[in-house]
């Protein structure tokens, strides 16, 4: 038993040491996997702040130096990662090369759950590229890949509602895109399907329920910050709006629009491929 | 009152108060006397100085109290500063008079910076050795060296004569009235009166062998025209030629000059470049390292958001 006295004269030592215990850093890691590391962080940092070129080239320096320590998941993550820039940047030939690579049957095994994302981004590049035949064989594989509960599921029924958008099925991209309203948490995939949702309505003259949508989809989209996907929602809305004889209102959003898609447009880091839409 | 004197009569503590309280101020004193004499001292201020000045185009990046170095050890320091008639910058320095001797007549100062991003200092440089000593008074000789500024600076001042040379080069041979035209333009004219000479001689053979004497001397008397003539251009040519070639050496010249001050040029800045490079990229690797194990960290750790790894995050739309 410690006697009283002494412990009030050393705690504030005991103190001390618990303070320097939790200020230590974390152990050092050897110096090839530090450096690859700090270069998908710098990578990430570079994606965030609209750098899409120093983005590109870190992500590239990523992966080979993954690929140097035969750490196969994380290079199979990078080249995703570098895929979704080239897509960026309208290279969708060096995207899917990137992806093809992974799915390939001569290259390592990857993680299927990685082989299942990289199929996903491929038919993503593939229906914006309008080439809905192959991005349905790469939707296939995607599916395939998912043994249980795909992690992109909701964005596999939103690709297959954007598909059916695209055949002119809009009675089957509304269900599809209920189906992911319903099931859904993410927000992206919410807007998305809100979105998918509204586009077919007004297709099917349900204008009121797509103005429903499309204000939601707006909303979403303004939380999570997302200039293209704003001006798309605020253009449905005018559209809408000028079908349902709401003259007025919809030359205000179209205004937003307008006033939106133009400050994006001037703003630095934007990505090829928005400005090519 | 009497209360205070009964106390300080009986109490032992306070005989001879005042003069321990006289020895406690003295001893503060003399320690706070000592003290800044010391520092005095360590500062130089009793170090016997004598001026000396120099006259600078500008007083940018000089102050008063900026150092003056000898090979890397403090010899005095800018004391004053002014300006001169032709507002040129007249500044004096006191140098340390045991360091006096080592300057001589022809030394120099020469602003320069410590390290790649240090503070600005004054360098002096000894001065040849056969030379008389400095004296207190003297003025010596002033240049702004070093730093990348002044290789920008002095590579501009290098290399834009040489441009201007060869501007006025290419300006010249593009000029109609320019040497190199116009002696191209007779050398052209001396080559078709030479072809007329040909026709005519060829003419005059031709009235030869018809026996036409009559003939014969009016086309002599244009060959001789035209031989005289030729003779005249090519004496310009003759006169001219030297002028050019001399101009055309000149510019060559010049190139060369250039090139070789680019040269020049590019090897003293790379090492300093590079020597800069290499320390800002030290000193973000050094910056980044501490604020990433700052950030890894009690208690910065718990208020960082945590750096994003794996997948970058992605949907149906991107």
């Amino acid at each position: 038993m410690i006697n009283r006295a002494i412990f009030k004269k050393i705690w504030p030592a005991i103190l001390l040491a618990l303070l320097a215990a939790c200020g230590s850093a974390p152990p050092r890691q050897p110096a090839a996997i530090e450096q690859a590391r700090k270069t998908e962080q710098a990578a990430y940092r570079a994606m965030r702040d609209g750098d899409l070129m120093r983005a590109r080239e870190l992500f590239r320096q990523s992966m080979l130096l993954q690929q140097s320590l035969d750490n196969l998941p994380a290079s199979a993550m990078a080249a995703i990662n570098l895929s979704l820039v080239y897509h960026k940047q309208g290279d969708d030939g060096a995207a899917l090369s990137l992806l093809d690579h992974i799915l390939s049957d001569t290259a390592p095994v990857y993680p299927a759950e990685l082989r299942g994302t990289a199929a996903f981004r491929k038919a993503v590049i593939l229906v914006d590229a309008g080439k809905a035949a192959e991005a349905e064989v790469a939707l296939q594989q995607a599916a395939g890949e998912c043994k249980q509960q795909c992690v992109y599921s909701a964005g596999m029924n939103n690709l297959h509602a954007r598909l059916a958008l695209g055949k002119g099925d809009y009675a089957a991209a509304l269900v599809l895109a209920k189906s992911v309203m319903n099931s859904s948490t993410e927000k992206e995939e919410l807007a998305n399907a809100q979105r998918s949702a509204a586009i077919a309505e007004t297709a099917l003259g349900q204008h009121e329920a797509a103005l429903t949508h499309y204000l939601a989809a707006l909303e979403l989209d303004k939380e999570l910050g997302m200039s293209v996907r704003i001006v798309m929602d605020l253009q449905g809305v005018a559209w809408v709006m000028d079908k349902l004889g709401r003259k007025p209102e919809a030359e205000a959003y179209a205004r937003r629009a307008a006033a939106v898609d133009e400050a994006a447009h001037l703003l630095p880091g934007r990505s090829v491929k928005s400005a090519l839409h | 009152m009497s209360q205070m004197k009964l106390l300080a009569d009986k109490d032992e503590r306070f005989k001879g108060l005042f003069v321990k309280v006289g020895i406690f101020v003295l001893l503060a004193i003399l320690g706070v006397s000592f003290n800044l004499l010391f520092s005095g001292i360590k500062k130089g201020l009793f170090t016997p100085k004598s001026p000396i000045n120099f006259v600078a185009g500008t007083g940018q990046d000089i102050k008063v109290g900026m150092p003056v170095k000898l090979n890397g050890f403090k010899i005095g320091s800018v004391s004053k500063m002014g300006m001169d008639e032709k507002a040129q910058a007249r500044v004096e320095m006191l140098i340390e008079n045991r360091y006096l001797s080592l300057l001589k007549e022809d030394a120099m100062v020469s602003l320069k910076q410590e390290g790649v991003i240090g503070d600005s200092i004054l360098e002096a440089r000894r001065g040849s050795e056969g030379k008389k000593q400095l004296q207190p008074g003297a003025s010596i000789e002033f240049e702004r060296g070093g730093g990348l500024d002044r290789i920008a600076q002095d590579l501009r001042d290098r290399l834009y004569p040489a441009l201007d040379e060869i501007n006025k080069l290419l300006k010249d041979a593009n000029d109609p009235k320019g040497d190199v035209r116009q002696t191209l333009g007779n050398l052209r004219q001396f080559s078709a009166e030479m072809r007329g000479t040909r026709a005519r001689i060829d003419h005059l053979l031709d009235q030869i062998n018809e026996g036409v004497a009559n003939d014969v001397r009016p086309t002599l008397h244009a060959v001789k025209q035209s031989a005289e003539s030729a003779e005249a251009i090519m004496g310009k040519v003759n006169q001219e030629l030297p002028g050019l070639i001399k101009k055309t050496d000149a510019s060559i010249d010049n190139l060369r000059q250039t090139s070789e001050t680019i040269k020049s040029a590019v090897d003293n800045s790379a090492p300093e470049l590079s020597g800069f490079l290499g320390e800002t990229r030290g000193l973000v690797s050094d910056t980044r390292n501490i604020m990433d194990s700052a950030s890894t960290s009690w208690p910065l750790k718990s208020m960082m958001q945590a750096p994003e790894q794996g997948l970058v995050k992605m949907d149906s739309h991107d």
